[in-house]
């Protein structure tokens, strides 16, 4: 995983519990205190840890909790990234530039070993299709980010999941609807 | 008709009414304490000392100002609290007095600096070219300045004829430096160069890297001419905004790193500088918004001396500046394509990484100080 969604995970505890909560989270997550370089790739486990750790210190199930790091995604994002959500104008320009967002972002001494978990699998005016493969199941995540973009443009569309890697399907698939303006 | 004056009662003894009286300033205050661990760094060691002789900034300031002074107060503050440390020859002085104030053995302070490998600053040569300057500085004495003009000629003559001219490893290193030359040369109108001129051997020798002896292009050295204009003018264009003006020094400066920097990028990968290969017509300012040439110079700069240093940061910086939130309105994704992309990018990792270098950097010098101290603990013992 990218280090920068670890940072985000850890700066989401940090919000909200403060400096001791991230200490516990990475006492929960056994991982040596540290911070983590946002274009590094880290491995996957460590994430998982960090992930697990977050949901024990909110004391939340997993739906609960990828709908809250969503929520903090979407808060932290626009704010990092103003020229990608500026220039991008709308949800599915957005949504079409992921695959090169996350081609751009590994640095070069990761490159190697970055894959992508997220393909566009569908486009057009009135849908778009992301598959999401990945050992982190997050596909909760990507439904609330993908209505926490269409919401940041006040579009009106729905967001559904309609497959899922956890309920047996080779991999997730989740479809973005756009209402007709 | 004059108004009469109203007469106050007066409160309190008469001792409370007076002026606060400052107390007097020994020019050997004793210490309140005599025994005490000595702290690594120089900052620290310099609070303990005034700590220990009840002395603030302003105080110790006043006890060792000398007539003609320019020094503040204010640069002891930040000494003392770890911001700053002295580089100069004035500032050396200033040490020196210090340490004679509280009877420390002189070169107390000087021992405990972080960055005891740079050359002092502030001697003054008249008559020698900056770019000599800055290779004679590094074996000059600090009290060159005090010393006569004969002792001052003779001392100039030797490190001429012995370090820059001899066979010293310092000058094989010039002279294996020389063969790998790689810098971009940017010209100027009004004269502030780059580079420097090839018929000059001995220009050449001060600064083998950058005695390239190509050209920048006429479309990088026109964006060049542009971003000098607009850094240097006394007033931006109705409607831009700068962060910060650079003068003729900055200026020239800022010549010379970045026609290192597009040089590195133009060096052939294959060569002893391994550079990244760009074709020189392509070389332009609109690359350094991409983090990935950033994330390449900043690792290859690494690889060729072994180590990161401020040159870094501030190259960073200099990045950062090109993607200020301010200039977000001029992205044209019309006619750079996923440049928000990259310029996003460009704004977390500039900033990311300084932070990590400056981190870095800090961390170097507090090992480097405790190395030193520990050393020095080991000699006394044995």
């Amino acid at each position: 995983m990218m280090g920068h969604i670890n940072n985000l995970l850890i700066q989401m505890v940090e919000k909200h519990h403060g400096s001791e909560g991230v200490s516990r989270l990475f006492i929960l997550a056994r991982i040596p205190k540290k911070h983590y370089q946002l274009e590094i790739i880290y491995p996957e486990e460590e994430f998982q840890a960090l992930y697990a750790a977050t949901k024990e210190i909110y004391g939340v199930e997993d739906e609960a909790a990828q709908k809250a790091f969503a929520d903090y995604f979407m808060e932290a994002s626009p704010v990092m990234f103003p020229a990608i959500f500026s220039v991008a104008g709308n949800a599915r320009s957005l949504f079409e530039k992921i695959p090169t967002i996350h081609k751009q972002w590994p640095a070069a001494a990761s490159a190697k070993q970055f894959q992508e978990k997220l393909l566009i699998l569908e486009s057009d005016e009135k849908r778009l299709v992301f598959k999401y493969d990945s050992p982190n199941h997050l596909c909760g995540v990507l439904r609330f980010v993908a209505k926490g973009v269409l919401d940041h443009y006040h579009e009106k569309g729905t967001v559904t999941e309609t497959q899922c890697a956890l309920k047996g399907a080779p991999w997730c698939e989740v479809e973005v609807r756009f209402a007709a303006s | 008709m004059t108004k009469r004056k109203r007469s106050v009662p007066r409160i309190g003894p008469e001792s409370m009414r007076r002026a606060r009286k400052r107390p007097v300033i020994n020019d050997f205050p004793e210490p309140i304490w005599n025994e005490w661990e000595d702290p690594p760094s120089f900052g620290e060691a310099l609070d303990l000392q005034m700590r220990r002789h009840c002395d603030g900034a302003h105080r110790l300031c006043t006890a060792i100002a000398a007539a003609g002074d320019t020094f503040n107060w204010a640069t002891i503050r930040s000494w003392r609290r770890g911001q700053k440390e002295p580089q100069s020859v004035a500032s050396l002085e200033i040490l020196g007095r210090i340490e004679t104030r509280y009877r420390l053995p002189l070169g107390y302070f000087r021992s405990k600096l972080g960055h005891s490998a740079r050359a002092t600053t502030g001697l003054s040569l008249p008559g020698v070219r900056a770019s000599e300057r800055r290779r004679l500085i590094w074996h000059l004495p600090d009290d060159y300045d005090r010393r006569s003009q004969s002792e001052q000629r003779e001392i100039l003559d030797w490190v001429r004829r012995v370090i820059i001219s001899g066979s010293t490893e310092y000058r094989r290193f010039q002279a294996l430096a020389i063969r790998d030359r790689y810098a971009i040369r940017f010209k100027r109108a009004d004269s502030i160069d780059s580079s420097i001129d090839d018929e000059d051997d001995d220009l050449i020798l001060e600064e083998p890297e950058l005695a390239h002896r190509l050209d920048a292009p006429a479309s990088l050295q026109s964006e060049m001419d542009d971003l000098l204009n607009f850094k240097t003018a006394t007033l931006t264009t109705i409607g831009y905004q700068r962060s910060g003006v650079w003068g003729a020094e900055t200026a020239s400066q800022k010549l010379e790193h970045l026609g290192l920097l597009f040089g590195a990028l133009a060096a052939a990968p294959a060569g002893r500088v391994r550079g990244l290969g760009t074709s020189i017509d392509n070389l332009g300012f609109g690359l350094l918004v991409f983090p990935a040439v950033w994330d390449w110079y900043v690792q290859w700069r690494e690889r060729r001396r072994g180590f990161y240093t401020r040159w870094e940061v501030d190259m960073l910086r200099l990045g950062c500046c090109q993607v200020k939130r301010e200039y977000l309105s001029s992205i044209d994704s019309r006619t750079d394509p996923d440049a928000e992309i990259a310029w996003d990018f460009g704004r977390q990792w500039a900033a990311a990484w300084k932070k990590s270098l400056l981190t870095w950097l800090t961390r170097q010098r507090h090992s480097k100080v405790s190395n030193a101290a520990v050393a020095k603990g080991r000699r006394r013992s044995s």
